[in-house]
Parts: structure tokens; C-alpha cells; sequence
């Protein structure tokens, strides 16, 4: 019986080892080890051994079937992993077939501008108001200092509605409006929508967006105007910026000026963006005239306040290098699609 | 307003070159355009003079000249007739170059050499006035070989100055000089004539409106009409202004100077001799200078003549009583006209004159009579004449008043911490009379500065001459204040993204549309504008959809297959005591979903935007309808409107085919959401429900109906019955002929049953289902076997 189990671990082993696949195997270890394998029909020949050498005999078969399980298993585990091999080697995809992407449409690169903008002025405690489009020519002039007849009228070409009412040519109409609404309380604000003037070429638009910002309180200064603005420059076009006021007029500041950055073509090194100057116009700021103030309520001898406006058109066309103003308007799908993502 | 730079150069002494003083002007407030040399084109032109004429031997028209430069004697055929020896002449030599770059080469014409040109004034294309045609005469006093640049000042440059609207006073050259001597600290005043005596003279002045507070005038008798002298046309040439006669040169070359526009009559043309300011009359009506007649509105100021007009005033003057050759005796007007009524008169005339412009802006009253002083003695000196007595009705006294300033105020406007001095001296340099009190200064300023009123003003032009470069730049200290957007304002802005995440493109339309447009869209005109740029942009629009459905047709026709867009912006509807305007978002889809190697891509269809609506309000927190019954713009069976409860929030639905004909358009689906009752109805924030522990069960039923019975219908009853016990209904399948009668359709719904406390029974799920179906079979739908 010894040479029996003996002879059947020996002839086993390498049926085990040359086993090609997993049903092979199968084949074997039923042949060895199942119900009616080698093994049970050795074992049956127990009950003829002496008494005294069962033990012993007993022991040699669980040696002989821990031996011929564990070479089983190990021969699986070989098998299944080539095969596992072999699928992988089938499995194969393209990676540079195009994606099954969700749909994403985009936003306009002027509505990407106009909340750059105002992320930069909520920073600073500015909250945003809104107003009418179609304004009275009260709110629109006579309350900045512009009452009819007035030469600085013809400065902004106005749409009229009829006498009384106008398309806003800026959005100063709501800083009167949000004055007259918390005055005497101090108030930061800036008004960004769109304004209509009557102009129509590469650089202007009849209908454009216009961001106003206006800060109203004891001690505000010229000197803090040029802050501010020096401030946003820098968010907005770079750490490096650099801005200019130059003395201007307008009816409803008083100092004014119109406010330009270093050229975002060329650095301040002058290029025929910049006419050669290295400066580039995008404001026109001042501090409040004290008669728009008394207008509002306030009392210009107890307050101050700067205000600031600026075209969101062309500070878009400065940051995405846009030559004509009317590709903001066309809404060629082939320029939205360039928006589509990046810290814009 | 162009000045010319030499005239500056030499009034102030300036060392500055044209580019400096631009600079300067520049940092001050007033931009230099443009810096234009006055003859770019002329080059190597000298003075000559004749030597000798004599006929050509060859032809009848030309002369064989002999020419002197000083150096050499050069052989000239010549074309011109009104020459002579002694006269001096521009020689351009071989090798000089004349506008038009038209090189002089050595030639031979008609067999006799020539080695130049002798050159008319219109060769050197000035725009010079000549008392006869042909070769231009150089006074005899002009240096042989002098360059004839530098002679005639050809080499100045005219500055083409943008001034700001408020500053009238520098509309001349007496205005520009201070303000150029204030930036360099060299104080400038032009020099006075002394005025001759006034009176009323024998030629009476009436004035019978108050729009006119001063008029000066002056008879002068027996002048000689011609070309002006050369130096005077060239000056008006480097301001930009032609050439006339010598009597309009000098009221335009005084007006220039001193800022005060002058008028020029023919005196023999005055119907009587007599002027009367007054308002036009109705029907009245005038032919100006520039050959135009006018009717005249009552408001329009004139200076009259025996009932006639002959000038608007202020503005142009009539063509029946000009300056011309013949004129010998000439009324000189200086006036003060009102600025508010010669702005009204241009405006409404359409009419921009240089005189207009100054008016507009208001001129020194300390100006009028000076300058006709000037005038008179310029005119009597080159055009001969005698001036007669002055004619004065009126006051030209400048309303002066004296502005107290306190440092401490102009510091604290400007963020600056200049002296009481420093100040002063500023202030000083403009010409402003200054008195310096302990802790004020006085600021005397007259109607010469009338953008001078109030002390801020004051302060503007000791930060402008201090220069707003040295102002520090700080930040505002007052109290901390909450930046943030409100909450409509951020839920736009949230609109914007789920709406491109949608796979929508935002687009911004313009607000005014065409009629057309509207009409062609069946969609409310909005808001007319009175005076619109074009018939294609006249009206605000009543509706969003013409705009998206151009934009559409725009991209289609433009290389696009495909356009899905959306925009969020305003419409107007006519209103009191304003237009109304209602934001609005709104969408539009033509074409085809965009294709995949995997899958086609679908035709854009309703229950696409469908899917893109409901993903946009669940997005916002809007819980909301959809029904049957769109407006009119809607395809009647494709479309519906969404509501919440009783608010009527938009409509969706594939526009009406009769629209999108006349668009050119295939199938357009469009939505139409009012914005701001979004807002209203968005949910502000989620609310916690703990997921529940127990095992749902689900159960799918089959049923089949007509075609008219809407999926939604049947999903509000099943919920209906369903009741707490229901967690979730969808519809997974919708099938229709085969083997359906004809007008059915097959639906298939999956529910879902759980109970929040506890397992359910199968026994309680099954009592549902049975109690649904039942309620589905009365109301017209049959579970299918
Ligand atoms: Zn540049």
C-alpha cells in the first residue's frame, strides 16, 4: 500500500504540472482526488492493514493528499493567471478616440469679463446694484450735472425714447438711484449692465456693457480712487500693472480723469496698439461733483465719494485680444466656443 | 482745435518740441491728437529771383527764364505770365520734391533746357489765395536760397488739441499761452490794444434780447478787399483754417488769438444802417454763408438789418450781406451772444461753425471789445481803410467772484498734503488772483474761467498743475462693508452655468430689434426709439425670440450644422412713468445633439429641450408643471407652458412652422422663461431627509391608452393613489402600433414602494398596485396582459 500511494503522488504530480488549462486540472484532480479518484480506491485497501500500521498508513495518505491539493491549487492559481494574461492582451481601447463627453455649453466671454470684475470689487466690500435700462433723462442727466442745454450733453449721443426718456448711455443713472435710496448712510457700490449711445465702428458699439463703481463717505480721497483702481488693474490684467490719471472732464466728477494702463501688448514699451505711448485708455473717473451729491441728499461738506466707469467691452478686448468691437455682438458660435474654460 | 505750434513757440518763447509740448498738454488734460506737419511734402524749394524773361523760341505760352539762388544762375522754362525780372520766385531745383511726390529732373521742353521749376501756389498745394494765377511772388525782402519751408514757416506743425468740454477759454491762442506758461511756471499775458472810446456812433444797435448782453461794432471805411499777406494766410493754415480774403482772414485770425469770434458785413449790403438783435419771427427765413437757406424757429437769435436777417447770430452769417472783392465799406460786429441759444440755433440748423463752437462754450466777455480793437487796427493796417467811431450797446463786464479755498479742504479731496504756498503759487500761474488769508486762500476768478465756480474746482486745477502722478495711491478707510451679490444675482449667475453645462452657448443680442423682426416672429413690438441709428435696430424688443431666432439663422448660415444657445437678458414693454423691462432666459436648439463615433447624435427634439428646461429649474431649486398650451409662436401640438402653481413662469416648444419659413429655419425649439418669477419661486436652500433603512419594493405596470391621454396624467393619479408609499414613478418605455389598435399607445412605469417605519408586506404592496390599476382602468387606461 506504501508503494501504492507513494507511486500514485509520483504519477500525479506531473499529470498535475503538465495540466494545460483549468478544465484539464479539473480532470485530474477528479482522477486523484474525487469521489471515485485514485486516492479513495487506494484508501478503501485501509480496513485489510494490520491494526498497527493503519496510523502510520493514515499519515502517509493525508501527506500524499496534502501534496497533490496544495500542487493542485498552485497549478490553478498558475493557470488562472495566464489566463487573466492572455484576456488582458486582448483587451485593447484607442485612447485617442474621442470621448463620450456630457454636453457643455459656454458662457460669453462678456458675462466671463463683467463677473471678473465684480469678484473684484465684492472682495473689496463693493455690493452690486441694478437699475433700468430705459431711463428718464432726469436720472440719466439732470441729476449728474447735466441739466438740458448743457454742451457736455453732446459728449454721449443719446437714443430717445421721447422727450422725457432715453436709453442710458451709462450706468450712472443707478449710482444716483442707490444714493438716493441709502443716503445719508455710507455706500460702495458698483453698476454693471448695458448702455446705448449712438456710435457704430470697430471700436464702438451701439448697445455696450458698462461697469460703474461709486463709493460715498467721510474722507474718501482722490488718492484712494487712484488705490482702487490701481488695485483692480492689478487683479484684472496682471501683478506688474501700472495705471495713469490724466485730468479730464466730465459734469458729475470734479477733479476728473481719464485713467489708462500700461498697454497689454507691449508692456509700456510702446506698439501700434498703444499709438506708441505704452499707456492704454479703459477709464474715466473722478470724485464726485458736489452737486450730484446735494442731488442725492448727501452733504457735500460732510462726505466725499470717488466714482469710476469703465467699458466691460473693452476690457474684454484688451484681455482676449479682440480687434472689432462687433465680434462681441455676433454671437458667431465659432468665437463662443473659444471660451470654453480656463480661469477665464 | 488746431493750433498752429510756431505761433505758440513764438508767442511763449518755448524751447518745447512739438512732441514735449504735446506731453505737457497731455498731463495737464488737454490730449494733442495729432501733430501734423503743415507742408510734409515740399522739399528743396528755395527763393529765387528773376533774372531775365524771355520768350520761348519754340512756343507762344512758355518763357525761357534765367534764375538766380544766390549761388548759381540756373535756365527755367516757364508757363506762367504774371512775371518779371526783379521778382522772387520758389525755384524748385533738380532734385527737389513737390506734393504729390513729384520729382523736378532736369528736362528739355520744346527744345530748350530746363533745369527746374518756378512753382504757382497750387503746385506747392498750400491753399495760399494769389491776387493773379500763375507763379507765386515772395516779397521782395526774401533771402536768395533761404529754404522756402523755412521761409514761409512751412516747417510748423499744426497740434490738433482735444479739449475737454468745460474748457472754452482754450480755444485760442491767448488761452492756450497761459495755460502752457502756468505748466511751465512762466506766466504768459497777451499783449492789449487800447480800446478806442465807445458810443452809439451814428449806426444804431438795438437790442431786443437779453440773449445777446453785449454788441460792439465798427464802421470802416474805404478798405481795399484782396489776398491776405502771406505770413496771415500761412497762420491760419497751421490752424487749420483756408484762406479768404484779408478782412475774413483778420476776424479769423483775431478770433483765433483772442477766442472772440468776429462778424464781417459788407456795410453797402445792410438793407438800412442800423442792427437789431432779436428772436426770428415765424416763416422768417435766411440764406447763409454757405449757400443754404434756413427756415428759422422763433427761438433762433438774429442780427437783423432793416427788418432782414443777415446773420444767425453767433452761428453764420447771410450770403446776401458777405465780404467780397467789391466791398469797400465794412461793418465789424464783436457781440456777447448767450451760449444756451447759439447752441440751440446750430443744433437745430445743424450747423457747426468755429464762431458756434466758442459761443457754446462761452468767451471772455473782457475779450469782445478788445478784440475788435484789434481787428479794426489790423484791418486799417492791411487792408487800408478808416475806422469810424464805435458803436456799443450793452455790458461786457465779466462777472467776477472770489472763491475761498482751504488747503485742508483741497488736501482732503485730493489725499494730498500740500501748503497754503504751494497752492498759491499754483493758482497764481494760471492767472487767477490769489489772496492768501491764515488758513484760506482767495481765489478771484472772472468769466474767463467759467469752468471756475466752486471750490472743488479749485482743486481740480491745483491737483492738474501738481500733477496727478504724485498723488499717493491709498485705499479707502472707512468701516468694513459685506461684498456680496444679492441673491437674484447670484442665481443668474448660476442660470448662466447650468445653462452651459447643458451644452448651451451664451450669446448677447442686441436689445433693439427691426419691426420686421418682431412682426416675423408674431412677437410684441416693445419699445420704439425716436431716433434709432437704423430701420434694422429702431425698437426695444417685446421678445426674446427674434434675437435668438437671428442669432440662430445667423450661425446657420455661417457654416454651423447645428446651433444650441441661450441668453439672459432683458425685454421692454411700453409703460408709465417708465418702460417697463423683464429679464428674461430663454433658449434656442436647431440642428442635431453633436455626434459621437458611438452614437449618431439625435435631431434636436421637444423632449431634448424638455430635458434641458427640467435640468435648468431642478438646477435652481424650481419646482415646477408642465401643461399643454403654448402661445401663439408655438407649434400648436409640439409646445406647452411651464408653470408653478398659479404662476405662469415660460413657455417651450418648437417654434411655428410659419415663423421659421420666413426665417429660412428648419425646426427651431425654443424656451421662454420669465426670469425673475424664477427667482421667486426657486427653493432658497435643500433640506435634510434621513435615507430610510427598510427595503424598497418594486413593481412595473403596463397599460395601455389613447394617444390623447397625457403620461402626466396618469403619473399624478398613480401618485395620487399611490400616496406616501410611492417613493418614485418613471416612465421607462412609450410604444405605439404593432400590435396596438390604431390612436393607442403602450405605457410602462416602474414604481417604487418603501415605508419610512418599516418593511413592507408584499400583501400591502399588492393591495396598492391593485387599487392603482383599478384607478387607471376608470380613468381610460388598461393594464396590458
Ligand atoms: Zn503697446
Amino acid at each position: 500500500m506504501e508503494e501504492k500511494l507513494k507511486a500514485l503522488r509520483d504519477q500525479s504530480l506531473p499529470a498535475i504540472a503538465a495540466a494545460q488549462d483549468l478544465d484539464a486540472l479539473e480532470e485530474v484532480r477528479l482522477a486523484v482526488l474525487g469521489k471515485k479518484g485514485q486516492l479513495t480506491t487506494v484508501l478503501r485497501q485501509m480496513g485489510s492493514l494490520p491494526p498497527e500500521e493503519r496510523p502510520l498508513m493514515g499519515k502517509l495518505a493525508n501527506e500524499v493528499r496534502d501534496a497533490l491539493e496544495g500542487a493542485l491549487a498552485g497549478r490553478r492559481t498558475e493557470l488562472q493567471e495566464e489566463e487573466r494574461e492572455q484576456r488582458l492582451a486582448q483587451e485593447r481601447v484607442d485612447v485617442t478616440l474621442p470621448g463620450r463627453k456630457p454636453r457643455r455649453g459656454t458662457i460669453h466671454p462678456l458675462s466671463l469679463v463683467r463677473r471678473r470684475i465684480e469678484d473684484v470689487f465684492l472682495g473689496m466690500g463693493y455690493s452690486i446694484e441694478e437699475g433700468p435700462e430705459i431711463e428718464s433723462d432726469y436720472y440719466n442727466f439732470v441729476a449728474l450735472n447735466l441739466p438740458k442745454d448743457h454742451p457736455a450733453r453732446d459728449m454721449q449721443d443719446t437714443f430717445y425714447i421721447d422727450e422725457e426718456t432715453v436709453l442710458r448711455t451709462h450706468t450712472s443713472p443707478v449710482q444716483v438711484r442707490t444714493m438716493q435710496r441709502l443716503c445719508p448712510a455710507p455706500l460702495k457700490m458698483i453698476c454693471p449692465g448695458k448702455v446705448y449711445r449712438k456710435d457704430d465702428d470697430a471700436t464702438h458699439s451701439p448697445m455696450f456693457f458698462q461697469v460703474e463703481g461709486l463709493v460715498v463717505d467721510r474722507g474718501i480721497t482722490l488718492a484712494d480712487l487712484k488705490g482702487t483702481l490701481l488695485l483692480f488693474a492689478r487683479q484684472v490684467f496682471g501683478p506688474e500693472q501700472k495705471i495713469r490719471l490724466r485730468p479730464s472732464y466730465f459734469p458729475f466728477t470734479e477733479p476728473s480723469a481719464e485713467v489708462d494702463i500700461l498697454c497689454t501688448a507691449c508692456g509700456g514699451q510702446g506698439c501700434r496698439m498703444c499709438g506708441e505711448t505704452g499707456w492704454l485708455e479703459i477709464l474715466g473717473a473722478g470724485m464726485v461733483h458736489p452737486q450730484v451729491l446735494r442731488f442725492s441728499g448727501y452733504d457735500p461738506d460732510q462726505v466725499s465719494g470717488f466714482a469710476f466707469g469703465m467699458g466691460i467691452d473693452r476690457v474684454a478686448m484688451l484681455l482676449y485680444g479682440i480687434t472689432d468691437i462687433r465680434h462681441l455682438f455676433q454671437n458667431d458660435l465659432r468665437v463662443l466656443k473659444q471660451f470654453k474654460g480656463g480661469l477665464c | 482745435m488746431k493750433m498752429s505750434y510756431k505761433w505758440l513757440q513764438e508767442t511763449l518763447g518755448l524751447g518745447l518740441s512739438p512732441q514735449e509740448l504735446a506731453d505737457e498738454l497731455a498731463a495737464a488734460g488737454s490730449q494733442v491728437e495729432s501733430i501734423d506737419s503743415l507742408a510734409p511734402e515740399i522739399r528743396g524749394v528755395v527763393v529765387a529771383e528773376l533774372l531775365a524773361v524771355q520768350p520761348h523760341p519754340n512756343a507762344d505760352r512758355l518763357s525761357l527764364t534765367k534764375v538766380s539762388d544766390g549761388e548759381a544762375v540756373y535756365d527755367v522754362v516757364c508757363g506762367a505770365h504774371n512775371i518779371a525780372p526783379g521778382d522772387r520766385v520758389p525755384l524748385a531745383r533738380v532734385g527737389a520734391v513737390l506734393p504729390g511726390n513729384f520729382q523736378i529732373k532736369k528736362s528739355k521742353i520744346r527744345g530748350e533746357v530746363s533745369q527746374g521749376m518756378l512753382c504757382s501756389a497750387e503746385e506747392l498745394q498750400l491753399g495760399l489765395v494769389q491776387a493773379s494765377a500763375g507763379i507765386l511772388q515772395l516779397p521782395k525782402d526774401a533771402p536768395l536760397g533761404r529754404d522756402i519751408n523755412e521761409y514761409l514757416g512751412l516747417d510748423d506743425c499744426i497740434l490738433d488739441i482735444e479739449l475737454t468740454a468745460d474748457r472754452g477759454d482754450l480755444l485760442s491762442l491767448r488761452g492756450l499761452a497761459i495755460e502752457i506758461g502756468a505748466l511751465l511756471a512762466q506766466p504768459f499775458t497777451l499783449k492789449e490794444p487800447v480800446p478806442a472810446p465807445g458810443g452809439q456812433g451814428r449806426f444804431p444797435v438795438t437790442l431786443e434780447t437779453d440773449a445777446c448782453t453785449f454788441y460792439a461794432g465798427r464802421i470802416i471805411e474805404g478798405v481795399k478787399v484782396g489776398p491776405s499777406p502771406l505770413w496771415l494766410q500761412l497762420r491760419l493754415l497751421a490752424c487749420g483754417m483756408r484762406p479768404r480774403n484779408n478782412i475774413v482772414d483778420i476776424a479769423n485770425l483775431v478770433m483765433l488769438e483772442w477766442g472772440q469770434p468776429l462778424h464781417t458785413f459788407d456795410a453797402d449790403k445792410l438793407p438800412r444802417q442800423e442792427i437789431t438783435v432779436r428772436l426770428a419771427r415765424p416763416g422768417e427765413k435766411i440764406v447763409t454763408l454757405d449757400g443754404k437757406e434756413r427756415c428759422l424757429e422763433p427761438e433762433m437769435m438774429l442780427i437783423t438789418s432793416g427788418e432782414r436777417p443777415v446773420a444767425l447770430a453767433g452761428v453764420m452769417g447771410s450770403l446776401d450781406s458777405e465780404v467780397d472783392e467789391g466791398t469797400t465799406d465794412l461793418f465789424l460786429e464783436s457781440a456777447l451772444f448767450n451760449p444756451v441759444s447759439v447752441r440751440r440755433t446750430a443744433k437745430a440748423l445743424g450747423l457747426a461753425s468755429e464762431a458756434a463752437t466758442r459761443f457754446e462754450k462761452g468767451v471772455d466777455p473782457r475779450g469782445a471789445a478788445l478784440a475788435l480793437q484789434r481787428a479794426a487796427d489790423l484791418v486799417a493796417e492791411l487792408a487800408g481803410g478808416t475806422p469810424a467811431a464805435l458803436v456799443q450797446v450793452g455790458s461786457d463786464i465779466s462777472r467776477s467772484r472770489v472763491i475761498p479755498v482751504s488747503m485742508e479742504r483741497v488736501n482732503g479731496l485730493l489725499g494730498t498734503r500740500l501748503s497754503l504756498a504751494e497752492g498759491a503759487d499754483i493758482l497764481a500761474r494760471l492767472g487767477l488772483a490769489v489772496e492768501s488769508g491764515d488758513n484760506e486762500l482767495l481765489v478771484g476768478v472772472d468769466d474767463r474761467r467759467r469752468d471756475l465756480q466752486v471750490w472743488q474746482d479749485i482743486a481740480e486745477e491745483v491737483g492738474r498743475l501738481y500733477g496727478f502722478a504724485k498723488v499717493p495711491a491709498t485705499l479707502p478707510k472707512g468701516a468694513l462693508t459685506l461684498g456680496a451679490r444679492k441673491y437674484s444675482q447670484s442665481l443668474e449667475w448660476q442660470a448662466r452655468e447650468l445653462l452651459a453645462g447643458s451644452g448651451l452657448h451664451e450669446v448677447v443680442t442686441y436689445s433693439f430689434i427691426s419691426p420686421e423682426m418682431a412682426e416675423d416672429s408674431w412677437s410684441p413690438p416693445g419699445v420704439e426709439i425716436a431716433n434709432p441709428l437704423t430701420r434694422e435696430a429702431s425698437v426695444m424688443r417685446g421678445a426674446i425670440l427674434p434675437s435668438l431666432l437671428a442669432a440662430v439663422a445667423y450661425n446657420l448660415s455661417h457654416g454651423q450644422d447645428s446651433a444650441a444657445i441661450f441668453e439672459i437678458g432683458n425685454i421692454y414693454s411700453p409703460g408709465r412713468p417708465l418702460p417697463a423691462q423683464s429679464l428674461r432666459a430663454a433658449g434656442a436648439l436647431a440642428g442635431r445633439e453633436p455626434r459621437h463615433w458611438q452614437n449618431p447624435g439625435r435631431e434636436y427634439d421637444f423632449y431634448f429641450l424638455k430635458g434641458v428646461v427640467q435640468q435648468f429649474l431642478e438646477g435652481l431649486g424650481v419646482e415646477a408643471e408642465f401643461r399643454e398650451k403654448a402661445g401663439p409662436q408655438f407649434h400648436p401640438g409640439r409646445s406647452g407652458q411651464v408653470n408653478q402653481g398659479d404662476t405662469h413662469l415660460g413657455y417651450l416648444g418648437q417654434v411655428h412652422p410659419a415663423i421659421t419659413a420666413k426665417w429660412k429655419l428648419d425646426d427651431v425649439w425654443f424656451f421662454d422663461l420669465d426670469f425673475t418669477a424664477l427667482v421667486r419661486g426657486a427653493r432658497p436652500e435643500g433640506r435634510f431627509v434621513p435615507p430610510s433603512r427598510f427595503p424598497a419594493v418594486r413593481r412595473d405596470l403596463a397599460v395601455e391608452c389613447g394617444q390623447g391621454l397625457p403620461a402626466g396624467t396618469l403619473m399624478a393619479l398613480i401618485q395620487e393613489v399611490g400616496g406616501e408609499l410611492l417613493e418614485d414613478i418613471e416612465c421607462f418605455d412609450v410604444y405605439s402600433g404593432g400590435s396596438l389598435a390604431p390612436g393607442d399607445k403602450s405605457l410602462a412605469f416602474a414604481l417604487t414602494f418603501r415605508h419610512g417605519q418599516r418593511t413592507l408586506a408584499e400583501k400591502d404592496v399588492q393591495k396598492k398596485v391593485e387599487e392603482i390599476i383599478g384607478c387607471l382602468a376608470a380613468a381610460g387606461a388598461r393594464l396590458r396582459s
